[in-house]
């Protein structure tokens, strides 16, 4: 993970040391931080140390969760309070983010049962130019945006890192080219990269579990995943804040 | 129409287009003899493996020059046809015609860009709207496409798809009872075969990077094997710098027919010839000779004349040096995607 990759709008890829704070300690101190403040990432400050000693994101929250579920491996340089970590959840001993069981639960809940299907999404047509898109954005506060055939069907997402990213190297006529266009342009780029192009929608449907839902968003690396019904027309967005408001609900009861 | 399929064949060879009627027909016959194929097709040794070719028309001929020419040689095409490079219609049309004259020496398996949403995004729909002037090709190909197969199986050792395994499917038997004939879904069993990917880092599925099928590890691929009684699984669908890749300790191969890809990645190319003893061999290969290659104006050109769209300076691409020599970059294959744009716009580089 390296700090200037486009997907990871909005999360630090600052690397972080886990040998600095006991993780436990981390995830159940940090998390409402993270939450009251609406932010998506914060510093981490270590009281013994007097000093601030990283910086603790969704990322990482996630990765925690997805290690607790043993759904994913663990890193290899971890530090001794994560193996702790791991063999606790491992021996199913009391973890900091609650019992088990009900996270389990929740894991296995459908994105409709969570309620994740009736968000109001925004959104802007295909064949409306990247100005439109740029100016939706900017009045209603978000960083991306749906992308919607004229029958509402999800073509993909406009987000405002591609934007930014796009006019920082190139002539502002861009903005005057279809959201359609903006966004197969990136991904005809990005696939180059990497050798190995993508998925033209980033979407999860309404009767995928919870659980995928993390998986997917943690695997594709994006900030968001719209939420769609079996005819591909959108129903509501799962962002990572979405994820941890679920999840906070089950650290309160 | 009575279609001459050898005149069809030698035209394209020449690099020319097949008019939009000739098009329609060899779609509409190719759809009937597709029909008629299994979900899984057998085929014998010798044969020829052929992974992705993304539209690049001159590698797709620097294939039947170093691998030999149809029907003397029988080819397995593993998808991935069109989309990306510059002349996806002239390679779909002649892998058509090669299909349609040679039906047992040619093999087609579908990968994921034969797919509508797909083809939308990467470059495919643009060029066919660009060198036909309206989506009816593009609409002609992607209806074949819901009819081409989904794997292959070489002298019952050899599991041939485009991507790879999926999570809901253990046994070949439950590939053939799919029902194949639609638009490649979002999710399930059809989606994974052309979309996962293997992952030597891991022993399990784990969801992909890409949005769409599984990454697949060691045990699945050794479970796979071992309950269909097949040594190796032969796919495409990643980028090889090397051209192909083994993994697994053999038990699984990637081959990679795209050399140079998107004129810019500086890659090799391998097709893999099987024998008749289950023997496999990489011919690795690099991209055909510049000097081989069109100029800038051959490239614009579409079924109204060379200078269709009146782009003496290209429309999109950008004035002088685009093709010249060394002049590739990844702002040729914004071509494709730049092809409903007016001329005065400037041309888009994406120097990544």
């Amino acid at each position: 993970m390296d700090g200037s990759n486009p997907h990871r709008e909005g999360l630090t890829t600052l690397h972080h040391d886990w040998t600095m704070i006991p993780a436990g300690k981390l995830v159940e101190r940090q998390t409402p931080v993270l939450l009251s403040n609406g932010i998506s990432a914060a510093p981490v400050f270590d009281e013994a140390k007097n000093s601030f000693t990283g910086m603790f994101d969704y990322g990482d929250l996630m990765a925690y969760i997805l290690i607790l579920l043993k759904k994913m491996d663990p890193p290899q340089d971890q530090t001794l309070e994560m193996r702790d970590l791991i063999q606790k959840a491992n021996n199913s001993q009391s973890v900091p983010l609650g019992e088990f069981p009900k996270l389990q639960a929740v894991m296995q809940t459908t994105l409709h049962a969570c309620g994740l299907d009736h968000s109001n999404v925004l959104s802007v047509n295909g064949n409306a130019p990247v100005l439109d898109a740029l100016v939706k954005m900017s009045s209603n506060s978000v960083s991306s945006l749906a992308v919607l055939d004229d029958q509402g069907i999800l073509l993909g997402n406009i987000s405002m890192t591609d934007i930014q990213h796009v006019m920082k190297h190139l002539k502002s006529s861009w903005l005057w080219i279809s959201c359609f266009q903006f966004i197969s342009k990136i991904r005809l780029s990005r696939g180059v990269e990497t050798g190995e192009d993508q998925y033209p929608v980033l979407d999860v449907s309404a009767g995928s579990t919870f659980g995928y839902t993390l998986l997917k968003l943690q695997a594709t690396k994006v900030h968001r995943l719209w939420v769609v019904q079996d005819n591909g027309s959108v129903a509501g967005v799962v962002s990572l804040t979405d994820v941890f408001r679920v999840l906070s609900k089950l650290i309160d009861n | 129409m009575v279609l001459d399929l050898d005149a069809c064949i030698d035209s394209l060879f020449k690099r020319q287009l097949l008019a939009e009627s000739v098009i329609r027909e060899i779609c509409e016959k190719t759809k009937e003899l597709l029909m008629s194929e299994s979900n899984v097709v057998h085929v014998s040794a010798p044969v020829t493996v052929v992974g992705d070719i993304h539209g690049q028309f001159y590698d797709l001929l620097e294939i039947f020059k170093i691998g030999g020419y149809c029907p003397d040689t029988n080819y397995l095409f593993l998808g991935d046809y069109v989309d990306r490079g510059l002349y996806s219609v002239e390679t779909m049309s002649i892998l058509t015609c090669l299909k349609l004259r040679y039906p047992d020496r040619v093999q087609l398996v579908r990968g994921n860009h034969e797919s509508r949403a797909v083809t939308q995004t990467y470059g495919f729909y643009t060029e066919c709207m660009k060198k036909y002037g309206s989506a009816q090709v593009w609409h002609y190909f992607t209806d074949l496409f819901d009819y081409l197969t989904l794997s292959v199986v070489i002298d019952n050792m050899i599991f041939c798809v485009h991507g790879g395994l999926s999570p809901s499917i253990h046994t070949i038997d439950q590939i053939k009872v799919m029902d194949r004939f639609k638009e490649i879904p979002h999710e399930g069993p059809m989606a994974d075969l052309v979309w996962s990917d293997p992952d030597p880092g891991r022993e399990e599925f784990a969801v992909s990077p890409r949005g769409a099928g599984y990454t697949f590890g060691s045990l699945v691929v050794e479970k796979f094997l071992h309950e269909n009684g097949m040594d190796h699984i032969l796919r495409a669908h990643q980028l090889c710098m090397e051209g192909f890749q083994v993994l697994f300790d053999d038990q699984l191969s990637t081959v990679w027919s795209a050399p140079n890809y998107c004129y810019r990645c500086g890659n090799l190319a391998s097709i893999l010839e099987v024998g008749i003893h289950g023997e496999r061999h990489f011919n690795v290969f690099e991209a055909a000779p510049e000097n081989e290659r069109p100029s800038p104006t051959e490239a614009q050109r579409s079924l109204f004349g060379s200078n269709g769209n009146g782009t003496g300076t290209g429309g999109g691409l950008n004035g002088g040096g685009m093709f010249a020599g060394n002049g590739m970059n990844g702002g040729s294959m914004a071509y494709a995607a730049l092809a409903g744009l007016d001329s005065g716009q400037d041309a888009i580089h994406y120097f990544l």
